[in-house]
């Protein structure tokens, strides 16, 4: 990142007191968003998402597996991230494995809730087959192309359209008994979605279950749930939204919040070194509600027109 | 140049043909920044050593810019001495954006050169990058945008100054007084630079 003279500080923070951003933007606006989804045509959903010159690609893969023994009723989610070196040059060999590490947990943070599951933005219970014995385990792996600032949120929302592309399964239990068959077809969609499972009866149980997965039958994953994360970067006394990576090099912290469509907090991160007031968290986080509608009103109709255009096809 | 199928000569680039006498020559549309004698550049300090600083003009190399070759704040002609050397980051520390030209290509590199007033560091105000094909070579690349207040130095190397209006000013007179109002002029600077971005986009994607 090239440095700025003091007289561009002065520039930066004096325009956000005014509420003048470099790029003519308010203080809670946001780039334009860029969506394309099924980008990766062997995930079972994937999208790219670049928000000004910030690019993300997010897959999610999911594969059978067996659930904890902690929480034999829901099924496995694991977000991972990695900053590619052509983002940024820093990011060559290692240098980019701390800031991975670091969205990735705030990721997780903010999508997956607490460790008994509860709170979580992603149901981890409709992921569950068998209970105790098969689960869908969701790998979701996003890729940073090019950084320009406000990662966490092009990743949330490249989360949530990966997600929502996901055509999930139901379980259809026929018999209690655990036998069951595995038949793997590739399905038809452009937009390959986990395809549904049959737990077909047979004989006395043991512990070797087989799946009947057929194509042609996909439910709909309930992702509208999914929240989105609004990161708010405090500089000096105003914050604003969607910084670029000028603006972050000036920022005193910053608190990253996921809110969900009914406007409820799903995960909160603060990033910074200089402390904040309580009373100011509790600004940042209904300023957070209200710019999240935007964001999210915005992903919908994407996503909608996503599917539109894939009906056509 | 190859010769291809007897169809005559081709060039590897696209171009404007141009010839001089018997040299035929293919000059590029999109070309890396080539620094000209006499070029306004603007630049950014990204080191300071011996007698000199390094600035970054978007070329292959960082140019150079002397010691011997910048005003001193006191306006004396003199010869720098140690200390000059010494306090040499009182007048351009790492990070600064600057405007110049440049002199010429020597041994060590391209050197810059800043002795008139109105080059120097500049301040209050904020650095564009274009590409450099879009800033033709004109007679003027200062401007100065009366009805806002606002600044422009269109550097030849694709980083546009957009700032506060600074009257050039002779260093020997006392500190005038009467800044201009620096809200407005900030939200016309804003303006001025929405506005280069806009016709950045428009002409890049032709």
């Amino acid at each position: 990142m090239v440095g700025l003279s003091l007289g561009e500080k002065h520039f930066i923070q004096g325009g956000i007191a005014q509420d003048l951003r470099s790029d003519g933007r308010k203080r809670l606006t946001y780039r334009p968003l860029y969506v394309e989804t099924g980008v990766i045509p062997q995930a079972n959903g994937s999208a790219r998402v670049r928000i000004g010159a910030t690019e993300v690609v997010s897959s999610v893969k999911a594969e059978l597996g067996k659930p904890g023994s902690l929480q034999p009723d829901k099924g496995r989610v694991t977000i991972y991230v990695d900053c590619s070196p052509t983002a940024a040059p820093m990011f060559e060999g290692r240098g980019g494995d701390e800031l991975s590490t670091d969205l990735s947990v705030a990721l997780q943070r903010c999508l997956l809730g607490g460790k008994s599951g509860a709170g979580a933005g992603i149901d981890l219970s409709s992921l569950i087959v068998v209970e105790g014995k098969i689960c869908w385990d969701l790998y979701i792996d996003c890729l940073v192309i090019s950084s320009d600032g406000n990662l966490l949120d092009t990743l949330g929302a490249a989360i949530k359209l990966a997600a929502s592309f996901l055509i999930s399964f139901v379980t259809d239990m026929r018999n209690s008994n655990n036998i069951i068959l595995i038949l793997f077809l590739k399905a038809a969609l452009s937009n390959t979605g986990i395809p549904r499972v049959h737990v077909a009866a047979g004989a006395s149980g043991d512990d070797n279950t087989e799946v009947d997965i057929s194509d042609e039958e996909f439910l709909q994953f309930d992702t509208s749930d999914i929240p989105v994360i609004v990161t708010l970067t405090k500089i000096g006394r105003h914050y604003i939204v969607d910084a670029t990576s000028e603006e972050e090099s000036e920022m005193n912290s910053a608190v990253s919040i996921s809110v969900n469509r009914k406007g409820h907090i799903c995960g909160l991160t603060k990033r910074g070194g200089a402390g904040l007031d309580p009373s100011i968290i509790l600004d940042m986080i209904s300023v957070a509600k209200h710019v999240s509608e935007q964001l999210i009103n915005k992903l919908d109709s994407e996503i909608a027109a996503a599917e539109a255009g894939e009906e056509e096809s | 140049m190859e010769p291809w199928n007897s169809m005559g000569m081709v060039a590897t680039v696209c171009g404007v043909v141009e010839r001089v006498n018997k040299l035929v020559y293919v000059r590029a549309l999109r070309a890396k920044y080539k620094p000209e004698v006499g070029d306004i550049v603007v630049g950014r300090v990204c080191e300071v050593t011996q007698k000199r600083w390094r600035l970054d003009i978007n070329y292959s190399q960082d140019a150079v810019l002397m010691l011997s070759s910048m005003n001193l704040p006191d306006g004396i002609q003199r010869r720098r001495t140690a200390l000059d050397e010494l306090n040499m980051r009182s007048i351009f520390k790492e990070d600064d954006v600057i405007c110049a030209e440049v002199r010429g290509f020597q041994h060590d590199g391209l050197h810059l050169q800043a002795r008139s007033q109105k080059y120097g560091k500049l301040e209050r105000g904020q650095m564009l990058t274009v590409p450099p094909y879009l800033v033709k070579r004109r007679k003027q690349h200062f401007h100065h945008l009366e009805q806002y207040g606002v600044d422009l130095i269109f550097g030849c190397n694709g980083f546009i100054w957009v700032g506060e209006h600074v009257e050039a000013r002779d260093d020997m007179v006392e500190d005038q007084g009467n800044k201009p109002d620096w809200q407005n002029v900030k939200s016309n600077i804003n303006l001025t630079e929405t506005c280069l971005l806009k016709s950045k986009n428009e002409l890049t994607l032709q």
